[in-house]
């Protein structure tokens, strides 16, 4: 078993608390995604799992086994880092053999060892290589064979692919996502990037200020967000302003600012309560124009960009800038006046 | 800026660097590189002819010279070296208010002239001096029969008191520039303090710790102000001694320029195996190029 | 939760930082009391007598006999005179070629350099015998200008490197800049290369200066015995006079720690950066 857990961890420097009684639990052989703006504490988590940082409270467990006090060299974590940290003295081979050797193995099981890693990254001929001669991404993948051939019990990414350039990000977190299906190692992997949190995780953990902010799967987080943090952060998100009117089942009529009545999702609230409502670009609708009904309200089109695969519109709803988007074929022009429609199924709303 | 060498007119125009450079070139091909040649002319030159005579004299009044000479370079190089590694480890590896601080005051060393660290070794290892009364005092020494020097030991002692803190300067810089990643990912690889040490920091450093121990090498050769000060004229001595010797009382510049090329000598011996080592190192990828 | 491997390690901390001080400071300590020990008989651990009698008489405030000291301000105004000679020609020098070397495609410059740097690579001491050699032919030996002379050779090296990485630390563009807007390369090396340098050159200068003020081989083998300076003062006193050779060794520190604190950075990088 190597379910990772945390619980309860307080890290700070000097005065300034980084990491707030953060709790985490890591399934084995789940991928677990940190996300969050720089600077929220997901490196100083992952530094406290590793053990190059001392937790001022709190517990850390591999398994049933508390960690908190064993020495980063006997816990069993393979490391990634975002510069790669290839030994630059050592041949591919080498780096990958260095962990083993110190495992004092024999050298054909080494050899053989190295050669597996170097096959699940495809990178069989570049043994005798120095890191110098690769290029980046190639080094990337050293950098993840050289943590996965000492088969560690978890495995700890801080944003591998933030060095690469768009394309190879693209790549590589197939490739990731791939190895991990394959091997089912325990992993946190840290980034900033939340497409390739999307992509890549089983589960997304959203930290701010060293707090979860929420956790899910990636369709739960990104439609159901449970706070604004969490919508803002997950892509463009409008936010319409107003006050709960009534609650109709898993429904929620407010009365918006405009004084106009949205129908959203959501659990039941007090009547009269601040709230507002979560809606995504997409999720804001053009129809034609003269049809009324529910969730239909007029704006005006007050820009356009055209992005190549869709257009861009800003558009005026009762005095609020909102972010829609609209397919190429039937396109508004700014000045336009539009009805919209609100899919309440997919705008939550949200308290303070 | 002109790098033309034709001019407009057609005539042969010198690139403007040459006149910039000249000075500089001219200055250094009189000043050193004429007594530098010189220094081999002379050491095979008796009475106006060719001759090894130099070289035999030289040999046969100071061979106790130029092996101790040797000897006290070797083990001083080694030793400033050997310590300057095992401290910039601790610097690098440490931060804590004592590390810190020391590193400061390691400086300090290097900044003070060799002339003014000879007279603070004249007074400090003294027979009567503060370091024998302070172990004496303390129990470690007699002090009717306290320790005597102004010998290797003493001379030993103010170089490392001395070229330690350059040495610490070069290969804590060299440490400095290398990622804690890299340690990091060692010790969650299973590496342990003294594997990290000498598999990682120490090979990724190796550039810096050779130039260290070659500049330490060559200065100490040639250092004459702290042997001259602390030994003199006592047997052995170093060969910086002796030099001054025979061109002061004896007016010798033969033998004085034979003892000069075995000293030229001692240094190219480990220039030549440092470019060896170096060329080894550039096929060897490196961080800091 | 502090172990017994905690306080083991903070003990060894503690002993190299004891051991450290003990051994830096000792010396400098020694050469401190020396200086001002009036009596000092052994084996007491603090001189009987204190007083700056050897430093009055140093300085050539008070004249007296007695104690065998004499006055070392002539020395030392020649040992500053000769420095300031020694930092204009050696800048005068070192300052067009640094630049040529840093702004200029100048063929072997590799090797250029490598001959700048010889001196101060190799054994000095032979230089200075075949100079003196050399010298006496020429009329130099024991005169101020062939101990300049001396001082310039040893100080060019510092003066060359750091110019030049100087220069070259002023990216191209600024000056291209100046250029295009209509300076001609003349007002944009006094107006715009010169004033950016200026940091740089006064450090290389203040390095010459010290360099000059320290040097002893090479003027102990040109100068002696008609030009003194202060460093060639403190080792004649050093055999007979204790106190006064550590008057004039504190003299020395002087300057040289005053120096450390203001160029430390440049030289860490002149040397890591020149010589790696
Ligand atoms: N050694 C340190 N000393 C003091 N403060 C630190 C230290 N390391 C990190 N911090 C602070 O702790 C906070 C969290 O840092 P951390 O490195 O965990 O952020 P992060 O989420 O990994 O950000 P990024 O996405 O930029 O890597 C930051 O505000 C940072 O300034
Ligand atoms: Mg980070």
């Amino acid at each position: 078993m190597s379910e990772l857990r945390l619980k309860n961890i307080y890290k700070s420097y000097g005065k300034t608390a980084v990491i707030n009684g953060l709790s985490l639990d890591v399934k084995d052989g789940e991928l677990v995604t940190l996300l969050g703006p720089s600077g929220c504490g997901k490196t100083t988590t992952l530094r406290c799992v590793t053990g190059f940082l001392n937790p001022e409270k709190g517990d850390i467990y591999i398994g049933e086994k508390n960690i908190t006090e064993i020495p980063p060299e006997k816990r069993g974590i393979g490391l990634v880092f975002q510069n790669y940290a290839l030994w630059p003295h050592m041949t591919i081979f080498e780096n990958l053999a260095f962990g083993l050797r110190l495992r004092k193995m024999k050298d054909n099981v080494i050899q053989k060892k190295v050669m597996e890693g170097l096959s699940i990254v495809k990178l069989e001929d570049f043994g005798d290589r120095y890191p110098r001669q690769l290029s980046g991404g190639q080094q990337q993948r050293v950098a993840l064979a050289r943590a996965i051939v000492l088969e560690p019990d978890i495995l700890l990414l801080d944003e591998p692919l933030s060095n690469l350039d768009a394309l190879l990000r693209e790549q590589m977190r197939f490739e990731i996502g791939q190895i991990h299906k394959n091997f089912k190692i325990t992993t946190i992997y840290v980034t900033h990037d939340q497409t390739e949190a999307m992509v890549i995780s089983d589960r997304i953990v959203i930290l701010n200020k060293g707090i979860i902010m929420q956790q899910g799967s990636p369709t739960e987080v990104y439609s159901k967000p449970e706070n604004k943090f969490v919508a803002g952060f997950m892509g463009t998100t409008n936010f319409i302003p107003g006050e709960i009117s009534e609650t109709k089942g898993s429904r929620l009529l407010m009365t918006t600012e405009g004084g106009r009545k949205l129908l959203c999702s959501g659990p039941e609230a007090e009547k009269g309560k601040k709230c507002e409502a979560a809606v995504r670009p997409e999720n804001i609708l053009f129809c034609p124009s003269g049809e009324t009904g529910e969730n239909i309200f007029p704006a005006l089109v007050t820009r356009a960009s055209y992005t190549g695969d869709m257009i861009d519109y800003e558009i005026e709803f009762d005095g609020i800038r909102l972010r829609a988007r609209g397919s190429v074929k039937e396109r508004a022009e700014a000045g336009d006046k539009i009805n919209i429609k609100i899919d309440p199924d997919h705008t939550p709303v949200l308290f303070e | 800026m002109s790098d033309s060498v034709i001019g407009r007119k057609g005539a042969v125009r010198l690139p403007s660097y040459v006149f910039l450079l000249f000075p500089a070139v001219a200055f250094i091909l009189i000043m050193y590189a004429y007594p530098f040649i010189l220094s081999f002319v002379k050491s095979f030159e008796l009475d106006g002819a060719f001759s090894t005579a130099n070289y035999k004299k030289a040999v046969d009044l100071y061979y106790k010279d130029i092996t101790f000479t040797f000897l006290v370079t070797l083990f001083n190089s080694t030793l400033a070296t050997l310590l300057g590694v095992l401290l910039s480890v601790y610097f690098r590896l440490n931060d804590s208010f004592i590390s810190r601080t020391l590193i400061k005051l390691y400086r300090i060393p290097i900044f003070i002239p060799f002339v003014v660290v000879a007279q603070m070794m004249n007074s400090f290892l003294a027979p009567h001096g503060i370091l024998n009364l302070f172990l004496g005092k303390v129990g470690l020494v007699n002090l009717d029969n306290p320790l005597q020097l102004f010998n290797f030991a003493g001379l030993s002692f103010g170089f490392a008191w001395k070229l330690i803190p350059f040495t610490v300067m070069i290969i804590f810089g060299g440490f400095q520039m290398i990622d804690n990643s890299y340690i990091e990912a060692a010790r969650s690889a299973g590496a342990k303090l003294h594997q990290i040490i000498i598999k990682i920091l120490i090979p990724m450093n190796s550039s810096s710790i050779l130039v260290a121990l070659v500049l330490v090498y060559s200065q100490i050769v040639g250092t004459f102000t702290l042997p001259y000060m602390l030994i003199g004229g006592k047997i052995p001595t170093t060969i910086t001694v002796d030099i001054a010797h025979r061109v002061n009382y004896y007016r010798d510049f033969g033998v004085a320029n034979a003892l000069g090329v075995f000293s030229y000598i001692m240094v190219i011996v480990t220039a030549v195996y440092y470019l060896k080592m170096n060329m080894r190192d550039a096929k060897i990828s490196h961080p800091q190029g | 939760m502090k172990s017994k491997k905690y306080y083991f390690k903070f003990s060894m901390d503690l002993l190299l930082f004891v051991l450290s001080l003990l051994i830096l400071f000792g010396p400098m300590l020694s050469l401190a009391l020396w200086s001002v020990a009036e009596q000092w008989y052994w084996p007491n651990l603090l001189p009987q007598k204190v007083g700056f009698s050897y430093w009055a008489q140093a300085l050539g405030l008070k004249m007296s006999f007695a104690i065998g000291a004499v006055s070392i301000v002539p020395a030392f105004l020649r040992s500053i005179a000769i420095a300031v000679v020694t930092v204009v020609i050696s800048m005068s020098i070192a300052i067009p070629a640094g630049y040529a070397l840093a702004k200029f495609k100048v063929p072997f410059a590799s090797l250029l350099l490598l001959l700048f740097l010889m001196p101060n690579a190799f054994p000095q001491q032979p230089i200075f015998v075949n100079l003196l050699s050399i010298f006496t032919k020429w009329g130099l030996a024991g005169t101020v200008t062939g101990v300049i002379l001396v001082h310039v050779l040893v100080g060019l090296v510092y003066g060359i490197w750091i110019t030049s990485s100087t220069f070259k630390a002023i990216p191209n563009h600024l000056i291209e800049a100046a250029r295009s807007v209509g300076a001609d390369s003349r007002t944009a090396f006094l107006k715009i290369t010169l004033p950016l340098a200026a940091p740089g050159l006064l450090a290389s200068s203040v390095f010459v200066f010290i360099t000059s003020l320290d040097e002893f081989t090479g003027t102990f083998f040109i100068g002696l015995p008609f030009v003194n300076t202060l460093p060639l003062t403190l080792y004649s006193a050093s055999g007979t006079n204790m106190q006064f050779a550590s008057v004039i060794g504190v003299l020395l520190l002087i300057p040289s720690i005053i120096f450390m604190s203001l160029v430390q950075k440049l030289l860490k990088a002149e040397y890591v950066g020149g010589m790696g």
